[in-house]
């Protein structure tokens, strides 16, 4: 496909929104025949941001006029992560042409207890139906 | 009775279902409630006028749901729910769009109202094609959008010439609203002051923001922390403070100085015991209940589905109904009570919390005095929900004037408003080796 959109991810912990530098993102892209392909590793800055990455969309024109049984963006799968903060994953961030979708993860300080150590938050994010 | 007057919330609590089907509330800031539905409700590509009618629908129809207490005034502990048969998409954890945020950032406290009413408009909206309804069809805004039609024509479209625009409400203290007017470099007075102040506060957390001296003056200095601010924040970076770069900056501090304020106050507790004890009962006050509702109060800023406490220290409805959320969050059984198990995780957590950024002495450099006597514990344990940050500036407004005039005697800088100004972020590597057997003194960031 000739169509991008870029995507950027933003860590950060607590609503004062710390910025949690060096957290490692993960963007993978579930293929029709079901396997997953990873897209791009990324850190995040001193600010929370990693760099944009690019990712094939759909036409703008899907998206701008009504198209009933068409999907007007590609989904990803997002994962963020940092030692000492609980994980999460997004399921099917939406990513649109020539547009920035911003993902954000408020990460969760670890417990002390080991027995809840490793925990990850899951987000499903559920298809448009415009 | 809700207020004469509607203002925007700081945050707003979601239901994620239907009002009498048991869910988790969330609670998020109101910019960020608004940018999640509008990236859920439309797409992104749109024209420019179908964003804007919709996210005004979208932020009225939010509005009033708040001003009239629709769900508060029924015994609901949340402002809104997620189901779109009666309000609007919401995703929690969902992405947003890059420009839908800069949208949002701009016009977050603009409403819609029908001419001599006050209450925000309940504007409703469907998508128009497989829906139809009274109010905004989603699609029919953007064939219109896409035809050359305003956005305000658009709304007259759907819900009558007589809705108005509200530009700029006020948004709930202890936020400060927005002056007015932009502030720019060679402007003087209280509201530089503290800009200058929360760029300095925020700059703790985000680096890239160069340190100012809180002078009330608005020089090259302040631009480029300004600049800076805006760059990390999707904003023009233009060096100056409009509405959306004061409102970014300000909302962002009152939430870091709410995180501080409790990190401060659990220093105050070091006297206390953090066993767990069967006295913590509903109907209860004592020393341990005041440390559970403090944890909860704590573990509320990290985890967006605990509601905030008031830390009374007694155990009342409001502290069992976090008890349940928590106990919720954990995989524990939802009674309310708390027993040595739920007490176990939610030290557990607080810790993990206490441990990492609590300790962080860049994020929260010491106060002068890092162990008040406990008479000042027994205040800062006084209720504190929706309390006013103390204003840090002992001065009447002034209004921004762009001459170079001498700074006016009466704006005075307290000790609290320039605290930030001159604290290092970087620990430079010590001269010398270090090896074992030396002592120095723990380096406290001023």
């Amino acid at each position: 496909m000739d169509h991008q959109g870029s995507v950027v991810a933003r860590v950060y912990t607590s609503d004062a929104k710390i910025p949690v530098q060096g957290a490692t993102v993960i963007f993978t892209k579930i293929a029709e025949d079901g396997q997953r392909e990873l897209l791009a590793v990324r850190l995040t800055n001193y600010d929370g941001y990693t760099d944009p990455i690019m990712v094939d969309a759909p036409p703008l024109a899907d998206s701008q006029n009504y198209s009933p049984d068409v999907q007007a963006y590609a989904v990803i799968n997002i994962t963020a992560e940092e030692a000492s903060y609980g994980r999460i994953l997004v399921r099917n961030a939406q990513v649109f042409s020539d547009t920035e979708t911003v993902q954000e993860f408020m990460l969760i300080p670890s417990p002390m207890l080991p027995e809840q150590y490793a925990q990850t938050e899951v987000f499903s994010i559920p298809p448009q139906n415009l | 009775m809700p207020p004469v007057f509607p203002y925007v919330p700081e945050t707003i609590t979601v239901h994620l279902g239907p009002p009498d089907e048991s869910a988790q509330n969330v609670t998020v800031s109101f910019p960020d409630y608004i940018k999640n539905v509008v990236s859920s409700e439309i797409f992104p590509t749109w024209e420019p006028a179908a964003l804007r009618a919709n996210t005004l629908a979208i932020i009225s129809f939010a509005l009033n749901r708040v001003y009239t207490e629709f769900y508060r005034s029924r015994g609901y502990p949340f402002d809104i729910t997620s189901s779109t048969a009666i309000d609007q998409k919401f995703i929690q954890g969902r992405n947003i769009y890059e420009n839908i945020s800069e949208l949002v950032d701009q016009i977050f406290n603009d409403y819609l109202r029908r001419e001599n009413f006050i209450e925000p408009l309940a504007a409703k909206f469907c998508n128009g094609t497989t829906v139809t309804c009274e109010g905004l069809s989603q699609w029919g805004s953007q064939e219109q959008a896409q035809a050359g039609v305003g956005t305000l024509d658009i709304i007259h479209s759907y819900y009558g010439s007589d809705v108005e625009v509200v530009l700029n409400a006020p948004v709930q203290e202890p936020v400060e609203s927005y002056p007015g007017t932009p502030l720019r470099e060679g402007d003087i007075g209280v509201n530089v002051a503290r800009i200058q102040t929360a760029l300095n506060r925020v700059s703790q957390n985000y680096p890239a923001i160069p340190k100012v001296t809180v002078d009330a003056v608005f020089g090259p200095q302040t631009t480029e922390a300004v600049r800076a601010f805006q760059s990390i924040f999707s904003l023009t970076p233009d060096g100056i403070v409009g509405r959306a770069t004061w409102y970014k900056l300000v909302l962002l501090y009152d939430s870091v100085q709410r995180l501080a304020e409790l990190q401060s106050e659990g220093v105050s507790f070091s006297g206390y015991s953090w066993e767990f004890s069967p006295s913590i009962a509903p109907g209860e006050t004592n020393a341990s209940v005041t440390l559970l509702q403090y944890m909860l109060s704590v573990l509320s800023q990290f985890i967006s589905t605990l509601p905030a406490v008031t830390i009374t220290g007694t155990f009342d409805e409001s502290t069992g109904q976090a008890v349940r959320a928590f106990q919720e969050y954990v995989s524990l059984p939802a009674t309310g009570v708390v027993d040595q198990s739920t007490w176990q995780a939610l030290y557990s957590q607080y810790a993990g919390i206490e441990g990492t950024v609590f300790s962080d002495n860049v994020l929260f450099p010491f106060l002068t005095n890092p162990n008040p006597a406990p008479a000042q514990a027994a205040a800062a344990s006084a209720p504190r929900r929706n309390t006013r940050v103390q204003p840090v500036f002992a001065a009447q407004p002034l209004n921004a004037a762009r001459a170079r005039r001498a700074v006016p005697a009466a704006v005075a800088i307290t000790p609290e408003a320039a605290r930030f100004q001159s604290s290092t972020r970087f620990v430079q590597f010590p001269v010398g080796e270090l090896s074992v057997g030396m002592q120095d003194q723990k380096g406290v960031l001023v």
